[in-house]
C-alpha cells in the first residue's frame, strides 16, 4: 500500500479512489467525444462525406455518425453526473484531513472556474499569445 | 702526599661505601611502600577508568537515544508537513475539477466540449508515493 495512504483515514482513501477513478474514465470518454467532434475521426468522416452529400446512403451514414456522437455525449454527461457526488465526497474528506473549517459541505457549494470558458478562435475568452 | 696515603682507611671506606646493617630492612619497607603505592595507583586508576568508561557509555547511550528520538521527531514533523502539502495540492486540484465539472455540465448539452476535462496530476503522487517517502527516509 502506498505510504501516503497509510497516513490517511480509510474514508478518505475510498473517497479519493472513487473520485479519481471516475474522473479518469470521464476524461477517457471526453477524449473519445472530442475525437468524434473535432478530432481525426471527425475530420475523416467530414472529408469523406463532403463530396457526396447528395447520396442518401452517405447522408444516412453521416446521420448515424452524428447520432453515435450524441450518444457518446450523453454518456459523458451521465458520467459527470455520476462523478459529482464522489468528487464532493473527496473534497469533504480532504478538508477533514486538513482540519479545514468550512461553512457547508462541497455538495452545497457552487464551484465556478476562475477564468471563463474559452473556445478555439474566440479572442474574448482565450488569453493572448506570447 | 703519596696517593696510597690519600686513600681512606678500611674503616672509613666501610663507613662511606657500605650500607649500615639496618638499611636492608628500610629498603625493603620502601620497596614495599612503592609497590603498594604503585599497585594502589594502578587499582585506583583502573577503577576510575572503569567508572569513567561506564559513565561515558551511559551518557553516550542516553545522548544517542535522545538524538535518535530527536531525529524521529524531526522526521515525523517533516512527514506531517509533506502530507499536508500533498493533501493541500490534492484539495486544490479537486476544487479545480469541481469547477471544471460545473462548466462541462453546462457546456456539453449545448454542444461544447471542454478539453482537457479533469486534472489528474496529483493522483500518481498520492497513490504511489513510495519513492518519495523512501528517498526522504534515507536522509535520516
Amino acid at each position: 500500500m502506498p505510504t501516503i495512504f497509510t497516513n490517511l483515514e480509510r474514508g478518505t482513501i475510498e473517497a479519493l479512489t472513487h473520485a479519481y477513478n471516475r474522473m479518469t474514465t470521464a476524461n477517457e470518454q471526453n477524449s473519445f467525444l472530442s475525437d468524434l467532434n473535432h478530432g481525426p475521426t471527425a475530420i475523416l468522416v467530414a472529408t469523406t462525406a463532403a463530396g457526396s452529400l447528395d447520396d442518401e446512403h452517405v447522408i444516412e451514414g453521416y446521420k448515424k455518425f452524428q447520432d453515435h456522437r450524441e450518444v457518446v455525449r450523453q454518456g459523458v454527461i451521465e458520467r459527470l453526473n455520476d462523478s459529482k457526488p464522489y468528487l464532493d465526497a473527496a473534497i469533504d474528506a480532504i478538508q477533514a484531513e486538513l482540519q479545514m473549517t468550512v461553512e457547508c459541505p462541497a455538495s452545497q457549494r457552487h464551484y465556478e472556474p476562475a477564468t471563463p470558458v474559452g473556445f478555439i478562435g474566440d479572442d474574448r475568452t482565450l488569453p493572448a499569445g506570447p | 702526599m703519596p696517593l696510597c696515603q690519600m686513600r681512606p682507611s678500611s674503616s672509613e671506606e666501610s663507613n662511606q661505601h657500605c650500607l649500615p646493617p639496618q638499611l636492608p630492612c628500610a629498603a625493603m619497607d620502601f620497596s614495599g611502600f612503592l609497590s603498594g603505592l604503585f599497585g594502589g595507583f594502578v587499582a585506583d586508576f583502573a577503577a576510575g577508568a572503569l567508572v569513567l568508561y561506564l559513565g561515558y557509555r551511559i551518557v553516550e547511550r542516553r545522548l544517542r537515544l535522545e538524538d535518535r528520538t530527536e531525529r524521529l521527531r524531526e522526521a515525523e514533523a517533516h512527514r506531517e508537513q509533506n502530507l499536508k502539502a500533498v493533501l493541500g495540492s490534492v484539495h486544490t486540484e479537486l476544487e479545480s475539477n469541481a469547477a471544471q465539472l460545473t462548466t462541462a455540465l453546462r457546456e456539453l448539452p449545448k454542444g461544447g466540449i471542454p478539453y482537457p476535462l479533469f486534472e489528474l496530476t496529483m493522483w500518481p503522487l498520492v497513490s504511489d508515493a513510495h519513492d518519495l517517502h523512501e528517498s526522504r527516509t534515507w536522509d535520516h
